[in-house]
């Protein structure tokens, strides 16, 4: 079995899918215990559907570069979101449901319409899926993703205390002087950032899985908020490693496969759960 | 100098207005209580002094060294704290994020203070369990610790003893009446019950009529029956 | 608390177990041919795909070293030039993308006699290079030694 994988790390290719999945996964799993606690966990969602509309149209412009126009874009609408989810005039779920199948709606509908691409099911199916992007990346996209991953962490530990404060009680937040608005833009900004480079490892469609079973299976055993983020971050890596390992190994497309992973993560956590309320 | 004053003030959101023409003033030591029917623009005032609304008219000035921001506040708790993992100190802790401005990490003495106000209400021994796993009274012990910490001089209590049984009810006004007598800490209190006047020491009742004075001026205006709205026999 | 640690040791734990066994199904390492600087044949698909898109994107670092890949024999005519394309068809693993890599069956052969079906299963192993035709750069690999049907 090791001499297998040993075989398989002599690409380079699936050395880079590692590393990246790696961090994409922590990331996205940090993130998740606020968005989840805060009741935003569709957002993930909504985002990635956005993000699949902003790469259809990059595809028709003919883009060089799709990650410069699809990031802003989704920045955008993740701000526009989490503004709409404050006003009470549209119901924030109901805004996210109306934008995500709008982006997708009007996404497939412009590749059918304008593609030049000679495999159009396979471009659609590869965005939806991820299939084999996280394979299939060139070196700069990798330093792309690791850079943006660390930076991602590095906030994370850096306003780990106010975005608690934020979570926790917004109001009160507000009210001893913290720049709640401030907080949330940042949020919204790096879950579009998160969003964006984990189009690559499971495709838009199952983005939500990786923010939301990290952080509901933490939840099932755990009960600080730091044992919740840091139980989270392990649970995500863990899940994507074997994921990505498995798939490598057994042919299986990365995404799904990590999701399943992620799935029987909570499944065990709910078991483990049980035994230690059982005994309590 | 009072530590807040509020003159002419008119809440409301938009063009609806709530209630107008406010004026009161709190000192340091009072506790004063803020009664009136649902709706009569209690939680738009208090909103207002805490600076998270804008009052349609009028002013509010905080003076004798308190500052806006300095203000402990005790929310109503809201569904999504009901299932959020955190321990009672991490919850308390929180309460010293007012001071930090852009520091990220608590330092020695935050934690410190964070400890000695926990003790205060009594919590010091449960510091490491889960907030959602306690009593709707000891939550609301911890969540007074956490605006312990954000303010030495004032707190704004919004229903602090909604949805608590008799007993826990009696024992929480007690620790706010002791944290105001032999800490003079302020108290300015938001409350439907109308047994919370027992303990204040002055009353602002807003809706159809307004009242602000002693809590004796009140009592006794209430047993002359002077108020307008208790003639039209509503039962209270 | 020891309960927890307890919990999550059992989480690792049988984490661990679903990996091992989920591994060891497939764990099967291939002795490398003589001859062959890169024998896809043994791999799996998702990565056999991932391989060949390498290739299709950077070319240059498999020019002349001998690939042995296996996939689904497929023909392709060009109605304009006249000319024939053989290829070697490989699909990813959620089965919506395909790449192919065409081929020069070493030795003569005639077409359509010689040739199955298309669809056919195949093993190929030759030597990779580049050509233009029409200005544009493809790849193949030349000098293919071909195995019809499913190799195990």
């Amino acid at each position: 079995m090791i001499e297998t994988l040993g075989m398989y790390f002599q690409f380079p290719f699936v050395r880079y899918a590692l590393i990246v999945g790696v961090l994409i996964a922590l990331c996205s799993s940090l993130l998740g215990v606020t968005l989840v606690l805060r009741r935003f966990s569709f957002i993930g969602d909504g985002l990635s559907h956005v993000a699949f509309g902003a790469l259809a149209v990059a595809g028709i412009l003919n883009l060089t570069d799709d990650m410069l126009f699809v990031l802003p874009v989704t920045v955008l609408a993740a701000v526009l979101l989490l503004r709409t989810g404050q006003n009470t005039k549209i119901k924030g779920d109901a805004a996210i449901a109306m934008i995500s199948v709008s982006a997708l709606a009007i996404g497939y509908l412009l590749m059918n319409l304008f593609s030049t691409s000679t495999n159009l099911s396979g471009d659609v199916c590869s965005t939806l899926f991820g299939s084999t992007s996280i394979l299939t990346l060139t070196q700069g996209e990798v330093w792309l993703c690791a850079v943006l991953s660390i930076a991602v962490v590095a906030l994370f530990i850096l306003f780990y205390n106010k975005l608690f404060a934020v979570t926790f009680d917004e109001d009160f937040a507000r009210a001893s002087g913290t720049r709640v608005e401030a907080y949330n833009l940042l949020i919204a900004v790096v879950i579009a950032v998160i969003i964006v480079l984990a189009m690559n490892l499971v495709g838009s469609l199952l983005i939500s899985a990786l923010i939301i079973f990290p952080a509901m299976s933490a939840m099932r055993i755990f009960r600080s908020f730091r044992a919740v983020t840091l139980c989270s971050g392990v649970l995500s890596v863990v899940c994507a490693l074997l994921g990505i390992l498995i798939s490598i190994v057994s042919g299986t497309p990365v995404g799904s496969t990590i999701v399943a992973v992620n799935m029987a993560a909570f499944l065990l956590c709910c078991g483990a759960a049980r035994i230690q309320g059982g005994k309590a | 100098m009072a530590q807040l004053t509020c003159s002419g003030l008119s809440l409301g959101y938009e063009r609806r207005v709530i209630c107008a023409g406010l004026s009161f003033s709190v000192n340091e030591g009072d506790y004063l209580c803020i009664v009136g029917e649902n709706g009569s623009g209690k939680t738009t005032l208090m909103k207002t002094i805490l600076g998270l609304q804008k009052p349609l008219a009028g002013s509010i000035a905080f003076g004798d060294g308190l500052k806006a921001g300095e203000i402990g506040y005790l929310p109503q708790q809201t569904a999504a704290q009901k299932d959020f993992p955190a321990t009672v100190w991490e919850v308390a802790l929180s309460g010293c994020q007012a001071r930090m401005g852009r520091r990220p990490f608590y330092s020695r003495q935050e934690k410190e203070e964070t400890r000695r106000n926990l003790a205060r209400m009594g919590m010091e021994g449960l510091a490491g369990r889960c907030y959602r796993d306690l009593s709707g009274g000891q939550q609301q012990r911890v969540l007074l610790a956490r605006a312990l910490c954000a303010t030495r001089k004032l707190l704004l209590l919004d229903e602090p003893v909604s949805g608590l049984d008799p007993a826990v009810t009696a024992e929480m006004y007690a620790l706010i009446t002791r944290l105001n007598r032999e800490e003079k800490v302020t108290i300015i209190m938001i409350s439907h019950d109308p047994g919370a006047v027992q303990y204040a020491s002055h009353v602002l009742h807003i809706g159809r009529e307004l009242f602000f004075g002693t809590a004796q001026a009140y009592r006794e205006k209430w047993e002359n029956g002077d108020f307008d709205f208790m003639r039209g026999g509503s039962a209270l | 608390m020891k309960r927890k640690t307890f919990a999550a040791l059992l989480l690792l734990a049988s984490l661990l177990a679903a990996d091992a066994s989920a591994l060891s199904l497939f764990g099967k390492a291939p002795e490398k041919e003589e001859g062959v600087d890169l024998d896809l044949s043994q791999l799996s698909g998702t990565v056999v795909y991932s391989q060949v898109y390498n290739m299709m994107v950077t070319p240059q670092d498999y020019v002349g070293k001998t690939i042995r890949i296996s996939g689904l024999y497929d023909v392709y005519e060009d109605a304009g030039t006249g000319n024939t394309y053989f290829a070697c068809i490989i699909p990813d693993a959620t089965a919506c993308c395909a790449q192919g890599i065409e081929f020069l069956w070493a030795g003569e052969h005639t077409y359509p006699d010689d040739y199955p079906e298309p669809g056919c299963e195949m093993t190929m192993t030759g030597r990779f290079e580049t050509y233009e035709e029409d200005g544009a750069e493809y790849i193949r690999l030349a000098d293919a030694e071909v195995e019809w049907g499913e190799i195990d």
